[in-house]
């Protein structure tokens, strides 16, 4: 334990900030202390501070890599960031409901979910407010780990408390054990696949909105770009792109569409004269898709 | 002729899981909780009881040297000077999670006691004919902290307390 | 930017340090009750600067916070106070019935600091510049 220095804080934010475009505010300091306590103790250094300190020098590249990673890797909370799902709810839904037919179900993708709570969030999200409309939600990562954690939607009660407003926890989930279950009609809305979002993507369905939050920082700008390509081939031209706080296709794919919802960003694909081939749901994809 | 409830329900991992997440909240500037081969031998102990009553009737104890006790009440109230009611205070509340947590596992409609704070061997915090029903020895901060659920004894009738 | 107000209550001195501090941290001017009757107490004295934000702890001798609750919940005047309860009850019904008393939020004992700040978030209790 130990008090984070205003400097330290400071080159940790500037660090983020240039090697992940994260911004971390004034108020972020106990995120610092909690992330890079246990890298400090593994370094032997007195506390956060101290540690920070040693980072400075050049040969340190690797070290500061970590800290980037421990600051940047996926905060797994329900409703991440509030306005993604305010949007989903007040804008996107509505206009689903009124563009796709009754006949057709909504097709999301949750691209690299990690443990679950993004696809179950979108769940709690279309299960109150798409009008008893069947959804599919795609919750895909390279994990086959995180891919189990999330098929079985059983979460601790620690991260159950990561902003899951409690009048959605009492709806959606009960207790088993120590854990707090997902209900079966959530569970029922989810499915599992793994992808790599970095190679070419299996034979996939029409999406009406893709969630690509917090993943596209991994990768180079080349990479980037192939992958918001990808993604368009596979979002239906009147779909919606979600993408993270800090993010943006602008400089990287100009494929796209903006507009903002309060203070988020929607992406759609562009309707101007570059014709990208409308997508096709590929007939393969209902033969490989893992069993519902 | 008195008998004992056992909890079947409840298991070692379930307390050690609920130990951990209260240790992990508020006690994670320190190393994490790992299973300890030592046993607790320092002279020094302090001892938190919580009593849960209900279909099932037992307490909850938590265990520490009084050192590893400051350092908690130090952690938790981020403050140097602490009095001896401070450290009390604190244990108490480590218990009331850990015992708050395990009524949860428990058949619903059980009720917490309030948290009973001793340094031994001033008064036993279990009633006399409580069976130990499970034991977690835990290392943290150098030394070994302890948990342990206890099942009261039960009589046919009442006994005034 | 007006002082956001914060009423702490729980019988436990270490959980009432611990919450008051976290809530220091972020801006807040933090009153502090032991139990349910003292908590009201505070807020008659209030008039009409009554907190923003009461965390009530369930269990707690004189009066516990579900009583609180209701008592709360039944007068207009204090309608606009955001009521999160923080106590280690953790059996679903519990919750149910909180909520179904008025409460707003439920925070189960142990929290992370990021938990208590992400219910604050959903209530909107974030003072600004805390926020990224």
């Amino acid at each position: 334990m130990g008090n984070l220095t205003p400097q330290a804080f400071s080159y940790v934010a500037e660090l983020v900030r240039r090697e992940a475009a994260i911004v971390l505010g004034p108020g972020k300091e106990y995120l610092v202390e909690a992330r890079l306590t246990p890298l400090a103790r593994a370094a032997g250094a007195a506390d956060v501070s101290a540690y920070v300190s040693t980072l400075q020098s050049p040969a340190r590249a690797k070290q500061r890599m970590a800290v980037v990673e421990a600051l940047t890797t996926n905060e797994t909370s329900w409703f991440r960031d509030g306005e993604p799902f305010e949007a989903l709810r007040t804008t996107v839904v509505p206009q689903l409901l009124t563009q796709v037919p009754p006949s057709r179900r909504v097709n999301v993708w949750s691209a690299a979910c990690s443990s679950g709570q993004e696809a179950y969030t979108i769940a709690m999200v279309m299960a109150e407010h798409a009008g008893g409309r069947k959804v599919d939600i795609l919750a895909s990562d390279l994990s086959q780990e995180m891919l189990d954690r999330t098929k079985a939607g059983s979460y601790s009660q620690l991260e159950v408390g990561r902003g899951l407003p409690a009048p959605m926890m009492v709806k959606h989930f009960r207790r088993s054990g120590t854990q707090w279950q997902v209900s079966e009609q959530l569970r029922s809305m989810v499915r599992t696949q793994r992808i790599n979002l970095a190679t070419p993507f299996p034979p996939l369905p029409v999406f009406d909105v893709v969630f690509l939050r917090n993943v596209l920082i991994y990768f180079d700008t080349p990479t980037k770009r192939a992958i918001l390509q990808r993604v368009r081939q596979v979002l239906s031209p009147q779909g919606f792109l979600f993408l993270g706080g800090a993010e943006t296709t602008i400089g990287i794919d100009d494929g796209w569409d903006r507009t903002t919802v309060g203070r988020f960003t929607l992406y759609r694909p562009a309707s101007a004269a570059d014709p990208t081939p409308v997508p096709v749901p590929s007939l393969a994809w209902a033969a490989t898709a893992e069993g519902r | 002729m008195s008998g004992v409830i056992s909890v079947p329900a409840l298991e070692l991992d379930d307390v050690r899981v609920v130990t951990s997440d209260v240790w992990t909240s508020f006690l994670a500037s320190h190393e994490p909780l790992e299973w300890s081969p030592a046993p607790l031998t320092e002279p020094e102990v302090m001892r938190a009881a919580v009593e849960i009553r209900g279909e099932w009737h037992g307490t909850v104890t938590l265990e520490m040297s009084s050192a590893a006790a400051r350092t908690a009440a130090r952690t938790m109230l981020t403050c140097d000077e602490l009095d001896h009611e401070d450290v009390l205070d604190a244990l108490g509340e480590l218990v009331n999670m850990i015992g708050g947590n395990v009524k949860s596992l428990l058949p619903s409609g059980s009720t917490l006691g309030l948290p009973m704070v001793s340094s031994t061997p001033v008064r036993p915090s279990v009633p006399a004919g409580s069976t130990e029903h499970c034991r977690l020895d835990l290392s943290w901060a150098g030394t070994t902290i302890v948990v342990r659920v206890w099942s009261h004894a039960t009589e046919k009738e009442d006994t005034p307390r | 930017m007006t002082t956001v107000r914060a009423l702490v209550i729980d019988d436990s001195r270490t959980m009432r340090s611990l919450l008051s501090r976290q809530l220091v941290a972020l801006g807040y001017e933090v009153l502090q009750a032991g139990h349910g009757e003292e908590a009201l107490e505070v807020l008659e004295r209030a008039g009409g600067e009554v907190p923003h934000l009461a965390t009530v702890d369930w269990n707690m001798p004189v009066m516990d916070g579900l009583t609180f609750v209701q008592k709360v919940r039944s007068r207009p005047e204090w309608r606009s106070i955001s009521l999160m309860m923080v106590t280690t009850e953790a059996e679903y019904d519990q919750i149910v019935r909180a909520l179904a008393a008025g409460a707003h939020e439920y925070l189960i004992k142990p929290f992370t600091q990021e938990a208590f700040i992400d219910k604050l978030d959903l209530l909107g209790l974030v003072p600004a510049k805390a926020l990224s």
